[in-house]
């Protein structure tokens, strides 16, 4: 024996001095098996003892004493002296309660352990029987119980398998026995046990009921191991956790097992092998490594596999531990085993853990997570002398020495921060763990741990919970998706350029708002964010909205979102059968009831059955909901009825019907053509008397489970929705259901489609479209038939208009585009509210499509001079300078007064710099519900307001100002040259008198693209003349369009605009010119001149009198302007100007921008300039 | 405080009339000095309160007012108003501090009953500004030189409430700056007296 010269010591010895050492038999086997000394070079090597020493002892299992005083599970060794928590390496079975000689071994003293354990961790290195006899035995067979029976009854069962995984202990309180040896105690146990999965043989011999003993030594070729079997180690044989987990991977036989069905819940039962007294282990000598190596396969999504690696460092109470190089082990799970010997340095073999690649764009490494399977075997001890992580850690000062043991598993295990830690991705835990061990550091000394952790909030029950968890989790395991990846796409920078981020979910959005971030930026590099701004969108507002659009009706429930649209008065009928063939799903039993009750209102019986035969033909099987919305559209207007009739009940019912096509966008990106008729449901104008043409405010109400639908709606897009005569709009003219509230709400649930819609008008649509019919009457339309012929035919126009790609797209000839135009126009304007109707939709149709729109793209031109205003949502910060109700101002006595508040806010938008500008909210929401404190000088943050000006609004003005300003020089008028030169000149004036206006309906031309498009409304100034001064001198200031609207005040007073409009409506085109000029006056006279050969009502004219009134009394602007020729001033002089002025000898500029004077840079640019003399 | 308010105003219509005929004449005389008359001037108070008034002692509105041999006509100031005193149906008189100097400023409300429509439009115009002037308010007037009782009074045309808080400082920068580059430099006209 190479250890017979070696002195025997006792552990007590050890324990006596308690310092780190490592020891072994002969100084030539010193180190034999530990690591290269390199591996470690930061921590100093244990001290070996001088001269050649054993350990002489036996080698048991811990007895688990009852919790909650659950010590570790380690195993133990125990001499005469003392007894010790210990592991070893080339662990056998057999080994247990023999006597060993520990020839190699490393002590690492605790400072504090347990009750019955002594202080310090043996690490046995090499180690043999004393007995040289013992182990020698091909077989071990080692009662599991320890007060085994032996008696092979007839009803246990053998498995014979490899040992996958081995399961946390975990105690489950129960009113049985723990064991059925002292059945009759009958009194409450809390039982331990874990579970352990084995991969068994399912070969006939391996199932047979005889003894599997023997198998043991028969090589494993014969045998395939492919049927997972749980067995569950329960009461005393809980104890055999540390062994079984070091036989990962070993061909073992258990006898003597009992197969029961285990509830681990209410709901799940799970078919087990259970440990009872007589239950046997039986292993064979020969090792077989069964371990598949996983490096190589490594994919990083989460698989499961083994990892062997050197701990590098062990951080964050050891729950994070860096193997090798980039690789993490994330011992996070609430149910891991704890175990001493993690130490740096050390070789971990890790089984079961999940291989996570979190792809982070900065660095490559990988996560190894551990779950409930995970099991960690030393591999190979420390030759340093670091400390277990168990006593790395300040939290280990507390008195519950419970956690002394439990080393790795100290944190959050129980409070709610660690469920939720748990709950989330491997990848997310890192983070997590990594921000809660920068709070611990943040807030060391201020606060306690348990609130920075959370776990003063501890669940209740969290102990049988979490045992139950156990149970739970090893058998839902796989179920679960364990080692799932995080998908990080929902973090979406929004642009670039306004150094937004936005989170999204289906709550609600958070924008992050990082100032110093580079615009440059790449979103796969890390930047140090030192300042940022989070916007937080208010949740919850479909409580608010109901109530602030006054539908308070039952109907509404909490989770609805509201959209306010204008319903225009068209119908969609579709003249023949569907081109689509559609298949139909879930939805379409609910398609199926609204056309029930279509029909059955409609008293045709005939074609109700027929129709609803249909659908059922229809319905086949598809996936895709758009198709089967289209499919619903088409089915719903499917009619047999020939053309003639259409045309008979048409000219009865003065209706005028636009033929056009109409294609629907489907997956594929191909459209489908199907000729349609839209019917326009208001009266042609001759033939009626008493109603005007008009459109209607509807209010759509969006279920929750349509929320995509509403998030995808666009402010300003034409829709079209499917609904039937049961809906509030659809069954009369005069319904009630307007009545009073005069608008109308219609729920957008799933079984009601909405489609985005868009309009495009071609030259030859009429050939297509005659084509088409002539085809049509000739032959009825087979499924397929003509289709293809008509997606060739159809033009794919040039411009390629952006309704090409909304859902359905209309075909309608150019010629009707003014047409139309008008039509809509006119609905505009009338902003009283008819809709759709579909009464006489029976004689066609039993359920029609409706129309609801907001003027944009199909009509050409934008306007907001409608019943809703078009533009951004944006955030607005500033300080209030005032509220007041808009009536009270200046348009109050000669407007009727629209009721709104608004809000004057004088505010920085957007940007950081300091320039102030003013800006009014408006809005029809009461003062009162405003929050508490809200009123003028605090300062304000407003979420989603409406950006009512596309292009020319004041706001974007402050930007066209800086630009301007930079490449155009700033001067006093009495500076400027009689003749400017090309070069552009910044003015700050004011507006003294209107000199001349000329205000006229926008043109509705539709193809055109309107450039100069006044503030986005109705009206559009093609020229007005100003009379601006500086306190130097004066000058004519000629601008036209947005310009002209910005000098005049136009976009401060919301209602001027809109009076504007109802009298451009009547006069079409108006001229004001200045009748004589009175230089420091604001009232001037003024004559009038409509085109309309109508006279002008007083009151309109104290309207136009009182906005040129309002541009001279205004503030302080800066123009940026460029030089005129004498010719054009001479020109336009004669045009417009009376007698009594003569402007060509004034200075005149025509105005490029114009944007309010930024006072406090100005200020500031100027007083530089006075100090520099 | 009497004031024949209505006799006035017909005569002010009046001047203005003929002004206007004057402007055009002016506008080929002298550029300059039109160019500073036909202007809303900016005018500290202490500035404005020391312009020479000519001639000195006559009684009546004719007064003419300069700055450096400059005829001025009209004014802009920015300040805070400090006197308010209002007359229904006859006149607001107030007086507006810029920290140089306070300006006494009056704004006449005497044509509610006139027969014509443009006064009456005028005057409901005029009665808006009333509204703005409150003590304490920083305010922007604009109106024309006249002379009371001796001193010199601006006749107010409009009034606005300066709602930015850096205006009033502006303003001064303004004035400063306006008569460094404008006022000061503009020589005196030679030629031109009516």
């Amino acid at each position: 024996m190479d250890d017979a010269n070696a002195t025997v010591t006792t552990l007590a010895e050890l324990l006596h001095s308690p310092r780190p050492h490592t020891a072994t038999a002969s100084a030539s086997s010193l180190f034999s098996s530990t690591p290269p000394l390199h591996r470690s070079t930061t921590h100093r090597v244990l001290t070996a003892l001088p001269r050649p020493t054993v350990l002489v002892g036996t080698l048991t299992l811990p007895t688990l004493p009852p919790p909650p005083s659950l010590p570790c599970s380690c195993l133990r060794f125990s001499d005469t002296s003392a007894t010790l928590c210990c592991d070893l390496l080339h662990f056998r079975p057999a080994a247990l309660n023999r006597e060993i000689r520990v020839t190699s071994w490393n002590f690492v003293p605790f400072k504090r352990h347990g009750r019955d354990v002594a202080h310090g961790l043996l690490e046995i290195i090499n180690w043999r029987f004393s007995d040289p006899s013992h182990g020698s035995n091909a077989l071990e067979s080692l009662p599991l119980a320890l007060n085994c029976g032996r008696q092979t009854g007839a009803r246990t069962r053998s498995i014979h398998g490899v040992v996958e995984s081995v399961g946390p202990i975990s105690v489950v309180p129960c009113t049985m026995a723990a064991s059925t040896s002292d059945l009759n105690s009958g009194s409450k146990v809390n039982l331990p046990g874990f579970l352990v999965q084995l991969v068994c043989c399912e070969c006939k011999l391996c199932c047979s009921k005889e003894v599997l003993i023997d198998k043991l030594s028969e090589s494993r070729k014969g045998h395939s191991f492919t049927k997972t079997v749980i067995v569950y180690f329960c009461g005393s044989a809980s104890s055999w956790h540390p062994a079984i987990t070091k036989m990962i991977g070993v061909r073992v036989v258990v006898s003597g097992l009992k197969k029961k069905v285990v509830y681990v819940t209410k709901e799940v039962s799970q078919v087990m092998y259970v440990t009872v007294d007589e239950s046997v282990l039986h292993v064979g000598s020969c090792s077989e490594n069964c371990i598949p190596s996983l490096k190589s396969r490594i994919k990083g999504k989460g698989e499961s596999g083994a990892y062997t690696g050197v701990v590098k460092g062990v951080y964050m109470q050891g729950m994070v531990l860096e193997l090798d190089h980039d690789v993490w082990l994330l011992l996070t799970d609430q149910l891991h085993t704890s175990m001493h010997g993690l130490r740096v340095g050390s070789i971990l073999s890790v089984r079961n853990v999940h291989f996570v690649n979190p792809k982070f764009s900065w660095t490559k490494i990988i996560i190894l997570g551990a779950c409930i399977k995970t099991s960690i075997v030393v591999q190979s001890f420390s030759p340093s002398e670091t400390v277990l992580v168990a006593y790395s850690y300040p939290l280990q000062k507390s008195d519950n020495s419970v956690q002394y043991c439990r080393c790795n598993v100290v944190f959050p295990s129980t409070g709610m921060l660690g469920k939720f830690t748990q709950s989330l991705p491997f990848s997310a835990r890192l983070w997590v763990l990594l921000l809660v061990s920068s709070f611990r550091k943040k807030f060391a000394g201020v606060l306690s741990d348990k609130e920075i952790l959370g776990s003063k909030h501890v669940l209740p029950e969290r102990r049988a919970s979490s045992d139950h968890g156990a149970l739970v989790g090893l058998c839902t395991h796989d179920l679960n998706g364990c080692g799932r990846v995080l998908h990080c796409s929902f973090l979406k920078l929004i642009d670039p350029s306004t150094r937004r981020l936005r989170l999204v979910d289906a709550t609600g959005g958070v924008d992050i708002f990082i100032p110093d971030l580079p615009l440059t930026w790449n979103p796969n590099e890390i930047y140090e964010v030192t300042d940022y701004e989070v916007l937080v969108d208010s949740i919850g507002e479909p409580m608010d909205q109901s109530k602030f659009l006054g539908s308070d009706k039952a109907g509404s429930s909490k989770s609805s979102t509201f959209v306010e649209a204008i319903l225009f008065p068209f119908i969609l009928l579709f003249a023949g059968k569907s081109r689509i063939a559609h298949p139909c799903n879930a939805s379409c039993d609910k398609t199926k009831e609204l056309l029930k009750s279509c029909l059955s209102s409609n008293k045709e019986d005939k074609f109700s059955n027929k129709r609803q035969k249909l659908i059922k033909e229809s319905v086949s099987s598809s996936k895709d909901g758009f198709q089967s919305s289209i499919y619903g559209l088409s089915a719903c207007s499917n009619s047999s009825r020939k053309p003639a009739e259409n045309k008979k009940c048409v000219s009865m019912r003065s209706f005028h019907d636009l033929s056009c096509l109409v294609t629907f966008k489907i997956l594929q990106n191909e459209s489908e053509v199907c000729p349609a008729i839209l019917r326009s449901t208001s009266p042609i104008k001759d033939t009626s008397f008493n109603s005007k043409p008009s459109s209607k405010k509807i209010l759509l109400e969006f279920s929750s489970d349509r929320f995509l639908k509403y998030q995808l709606l666009q402010i300003g897009d034409y829709y079209i929705i499917d609904h039937n005569r049961n809906d509030c709009f659809g069954s009369s003219t005069k319904d009630a259901d307007f009545g009073i509230s005069d608008s109308a709400k219609l729920l957008v649930d799933s079984g009601k489609n909405i489609w985005s819609l868009s309009f495009v008008y071609d030259k030859n649509l009429s050939d297509h479209l005659s084509e088409y019919t002539s085809a049509k009457d000739s032959l009825f339309p087979t499924i397929d038939g003509v289709l293809h012929n008509h997606q060739k035919l159809l033009p794919r126009s040039k411009g390629e208009p952006s309704g090409v790609c909304s859902d359905v797209c209309l075909y309608l000839p150019i010629s009707l585009a003014n047409m139309l135009g008008d039509n809509v126009m006119e609905l505009e304007d009338s902003q009283s509210l008819q809709f759709a109707i579909s009464e006489d939709s029976a004689n066609l149709s039993s359920c029609t499509e409706t129309l609801v729109a907001r003027p944009k793209s199909c009509f050409g031109s934008q306007r907001s001079n409608s019943l809703f205003p078009e533009g951004n949502l944006i955030s607005l910060e500033g300080n209030v300078i005032e509220i007041h109700e808009i009536g009270s101002g200046f348009f109050n006595s000669c407007s009727n007064g629209a009721n709104i508040d608004a809000l004057q806010l004088k505010g920085l938008i957007e940007t950081r710099s300091s320039f102030c500008i003013h800006v009014n909210i408006c809005g029809s929401v009461n003062k009162h519900t405003f929050p508490t404190g809200f009123g003028p000088g605090v300062t304000a943050t407003f979420h989603r307001i409406l950006n009512a000006r596309d292009k020319p609004s004041f706001l974007n003005s402050t930007k066209d100002a800086d630009n301007a300003s930079q490449n155009s020089i700033s001067c006093l008028i009495f500076q400027l040259p009689q003749s400017l030169s090309h070069k552009q000149i910044v003015l700050r004036c004011r507006v003294v008198a209107v000199f001349v206006l000329v205000i006229e309906r926008k043109s509705t031309n539709l193809i055109a693209e309107t450039k100069s498009n006044a503030m986005g409304t109705l009206l559009d100034i093609p020229l007005a003349s100003f009379l601006l001064e500086d306190g130097s001198s004066s000058c004519c200031c000629w601008a036209r369009a947005e310009r002209a609207a910005t000098l005049l005040r136009l976009p401060e007073e919301l209602t001027t605009s809109h009076h504007l409009g109802r009298i451009l409506k009547r006069h079409k085109r108006i001229t004001v010119k200045s009748h004589g000029l009175y230089i420091d006056s604001p009232y001037q006279d003024h004559i009038v001149s409509v085109t309309s050969g109508n006279a002008l009502c007083s009151s309109d004219e104290n309207i136009l009198k009182l906005i040129i009134f309002n541009a001279c009394i205004g503030g302080i602007w800066n123009v940026v302007g460029s030089g005129m020729d004498a010719e054009e001033t001479r020109q336009l002089e004669k045009e417009y100007l009376t007698d009594i002025l003569n402007v060509q000898n004034m200075r005149n500029i025509w105005a490029e921008e114009v944007s309010y004077s930024r006072t406090l840079a100005e200020a500031r640019n100027m007083i530089q300039e006075l100090l520099k003399r | 405080m009497v004031e024949k308010a209505s006799k006035k105003a017909t005569f002010v219509d009046r001047c203005e009339k003929e002004r206007g005929v004057k402007l055009r004449k002016m506008q080929n005389a002298n550029k300059n000095a039109v160019a500073l008359q036909n202007t809303h001037v900016k005018l500290l108070a202490f500035d404005l309160l020391s312009l020479t008034q000519s001639p000195s002692h006559s009684p009546d509105a004719a007064t003419s007012f300069s700055r450096r041999g400059i005829p001025l006509s009209c004014v802009e100031i920015v300040g805070t108003v400090t006197l308010r005193h209002l007359k229904p149906q006859s006149l607001l008189r107030f007086a507006v501090d810029d920290g140089t100097g306070c300006v006494p400023c009056v704004l006449w409300l005497n044509d509610a009953a006139s027969p014509s429509v443009a006064r009456r439009r005028r005057h409901e115009l005029a009665a808006r500004f009333v509204e703005v002037v409150k003590i304490g308010a920083v305010t922007r007037v604009r109106g024309r030189l006249s002379r009371y009782k001796g001193d010199v009074q601006v006749r107010v045309s409009d009034v606005v409430a300066e709602r930015d808080p850096n205006a009033e400082i502006f303003h001064w920068l303004d004035c400063v700056s306006l008569a460094r580059n404008c006022y000061n430099l503009l020589p005196p006209p030679s030629s031109f007296r009516g």
